[in-house]
């Protein structure tokens, strides 16, 4: 720590920089300037008072060291700099926030398959099919044949164009198998969020079916997904 | 070429950038170095370096960090940059011109340096 009198010179000092958020740096600069030039002139023999006076004077004037740093430090670039770093902060925290919220939401929507209870389940697939409505990705994730003869077809679907608002899905098409069943009864259902996630159900379907047709053929757009039912992962 | 009369006294830039060239250093080295080369010819009002040297940081010559020291000091390094270096070549051309010029005129050793 520098004598009172060395405090007083840097306050002095910093008395001329107006930019506040350098001054501590400015401050600490200077002080272990001092504070090597006193313990030099204590090496040398001179006393503590000496060495402190000496090592103050040595500094020259605090009022032209002040102008000339204030000169480095102008406030105006300062307060711009500071700004400007504040105002990326907050759109940075702004945007993490609300892209953040609702990626979260979307995670803890995405339980509906728990939905099922295990116990129902004659099979469980994972499915990984993707097919594209112009900017809408629709992602099949998993069909489940439960004991009741439903079928659901999870699915998740988002639009390519982050923040369009796309149209919400409201047909995945036509289902059918393997067979020559066409399913035309059953339900759908939804949430929203960035990715949307949807269980179609289809009644009655038939457990000797080895293959899965979704075909959509609407608006001049056309897909077709084959997913098979008995050659995939199985759950009991 | 001009000489730059700015900076506290024009040399001030080119000692500066010289002793940074060699080692990284901090601002009571950088006093006492230009002290004992200079057989104490060069002694600063020591505050007014500083200014020097952040308006050298401004400028791009010089970066600086932060250290530690073992005895708990905190110690500000300036490093010269890629500019700073660029900057000290030719800082040295306008004192190779000036001095020429000056010996020249005062009629000493002008040849010596020609």
């Amino acid at each position: 720590m520098p004598s009172p009198k060395g405090e007083e010179f840097l306050d002095d000092v910093l008395s001329f920089i107006k930019f506040p958020f350098d001054r501590a740096t400015i401050r600490l600069e200077l002080e272990s300037h001092l504070q090597d030039k006193f313990e030099d002139y204590i090496e040398q023999g001179y006393d503590e008072e000496t060495a402190g006076q000496l090592s103050i004077s040595n500094m020259g004037d605090a009022k032209v060291i002040g102008t000339e740093l204030n000169r480095e430090h102008n406030p105006y670039f300062g307060w711009l700099w500071v700004l400007t770093r504040y105002a990326v902060i907050l759109l940075i925290v702004v945007n993490v926030f609300f892209v953040g919220v609702s990626v979260v939401m979307s995670l803890f929507r995405s339980n509906l398959i728990n939905e099922i209870p295990k116990s129902n389940i004659v099979y469980n697939i994972k499915v990984d099919k993707k097919v594209r409505l112009d900017d809408t990705v629709i992602q099949f994730t998993n069909v489940i044949l439960e004991k009741d003869g439903q079928l659901d077809i999870f699915y998740d679907y988002y639009n390519t164009k982050l923040w369009g608002t796309g149209w919400s899905l409201g047909n995945i098409g036509t289902i059918s198998d393997d067979l020559g069943n066409v399913y035309h009864s059953g339900s759908g259902s939804g949430q929203g969020g960035m990715i949307s996630h949807n269980r179609r159900t289809v009644d009655h379907f038939s457990s000797e079916a080895n293959t899965l047709i979704i075909s959509y053929d609407d608006f001049n757009r056309k897909y077709r997904v084959e997913i098979q039912l008995k050659a995939g992962d199985r759950n009991e | 070429m001009k000489i730059d009369k700015g900076l506290l006294g024009g040399g001030t830039l080119l000692l500066v950038l010289s002793l940074l060239e060699e080692a990284d250093r901090y601002g009571y080295e950088i006093i006492k170095e230009l002290e004992t080369r200079s057989d104490k010819t060069f002694q600063y009002k020591e505050g007014t370096l500083y200014p020097v040297l952040h308006k050298l940081e401004n400028n791009g010559y010089v970066t600086s960090y932060m250290v530690k020291a073992e005895s708990g000091k905190k110690r500000k390094y300036y490093q010269i940059t890629a500019k700073g270096k660029k900057q000290l070549i030719e800082e040295k051309e306008k004192w190779q011109t000036f001095s020429v010029a000056v010996n020249k005129v005062i009629g000493g050793g002008a040849h010596a340096f020609a």
